[in-house]
């Protein structure tokens, strides 16, 4: 099985959003850091990952759709469902501008979110449920 | 000079009555007996109802338009707050910019997502990359998002923790206040960065070490 999507991108500000793609960004609960040392902030349409800085350059991001019996190796860093309402999910840095499509069908999908360390990691995959947990 | 624009809407609708009595090839003159009179041209045809109908649909939307709460009104420009509180090595680096020579500008306009990246690399273009993960990271001002930010911005080395809250805080920022490229924004800086600096940091970021 291969994945979905495969890409880079540069994290200004030492995040990554794996977010619902709602049309307009306003829509999106996005949670917000407290200390900004957490690794992982999760809303339900939102989870954003702490990582490096961009000064050494753009970080790599594979996304898995529907691969439950993929069993990747790397840190987990998240374990839980982001709600989807429409125009599927978006993968990347918003102020970057660098946000890359995923199509998921509306509902909650399990996802888990993996990184190569556990602390700034440059290397996540991240892995959809296709179908949307029962509601 | 009188403010007529509140006779706008009945104007207009006049205007509209008569184009689409025009249309149909129908005119208003006064009556011998004091009244009016509806004169024609003719048979109607049918282009000329359509026009008509249209020419009235066109107008409806304009009267509607007329009544939307922001119509005349310049659309306010959103301010973006640096809290100092949690953010001081920033807030004190955007005070500092604010006053170099010449001054940083507080009005930024938003910039596209290719400018912005581009941006950030021409600004932090000298600045180490931190190598620990509690290494200071490059803050630039004006921001990299912004139009007037990258070459000549003012650079200050920031703790990682406050770059990703700022970075947070700008993200949520944009949507929230739906800041599209070119879009302009105020900064505003709310309490004094002094008070929540670590105890002998200088609110100078020239004496911040990288």
């Amino acid at each position: 099985m291969a994945p979905a999507s495969s890409f880079r991108v540069i994290p200004l500000y030492r995040q990554i959003d794996v977010r619902d793609a709602a049309p307009d960004a306003a829509d999106v609960d996005r949670p917000q850091w407290e200390s900004g040392d957490e690794p992982v902030l999760a809303s339900a349409q939102c989870i954003v990952l702490a990582t490096r800085s961009d000064l050494h350059g753009p970080v790599e991001i594979e996304v898995w759709v529907g691969a439950n019996e993929h069993r990747p190796a790397g840190h987990l860093l998240f374990e839980g469902e982001l709600l989807t309402t429409g125009e599927g999910a978006a993968v990347g840095n918003p102020l970057a501008g660098d946000l890359h499509r995923v199509p998921l069908p509306i509902g909650w999908h399990p996802v888990r979110i993996y990184g190569d360390q556990p602390r700034d990691p440059a290397r996540f995959l991240v892995v959809f449920d296709e179908t949307p947990a029962p509601t | 000079m009188p403010d007529l624009s509140a006779l706008a809407p009945s104007l207009v609708l006049i205007g509209i009555f008569f184009i689409a009595m025009a249309l149909v090839g129908r005119g208003l003159r006064p009556s011998p007996n004091g009244g009016i009179t509806v004169t024609t041209r003719g048979r109607v045809r049918l282009w000329q109802l359509v026009a008509a109908i249209l020419v009235l649909l066109l107008g409806l939307n304009y009267l509607e338009g007329l009544d939307r709460p922001d119509r005349g009104r310049q659309r306010r420009i959103p301010v973006f707050v640096v809290d100092a509180e949690r953010m001081p090595h920033i807030a004190a680096h955007i005070l500092f910019a604010w006053k170099m020579s010449p001054p940083k500008p507080r009005l930024l306009h938003r910039a596209s997502a290719r400018q912005g990246r581009a941006n950030r690399r021409l600004a932090c273009a000298d600045f180490p990359p931190p190598v620990q993960p509690d290494d200071p990271e490059c803050d630039e001002y004006p921001f990299a998002t912004t139009r007037e930010g990258g070459r000549g911005a003012s650079i200050a080395p920031v703790p990682p923790v406050e770059n990703r809250r700022q970075g947070g805080a700008l993200s949520a920022f944009y949507a929230k206040e739906r800041v599209r490229v070119g879009d302009p924004f105020l900064v505003v800086v709310k309490g004094d960065p002094k008070r929540y600096l670590p105890e002998g940091t200088s609110a100078d970021p020239r004496t911040w070490p990288r």
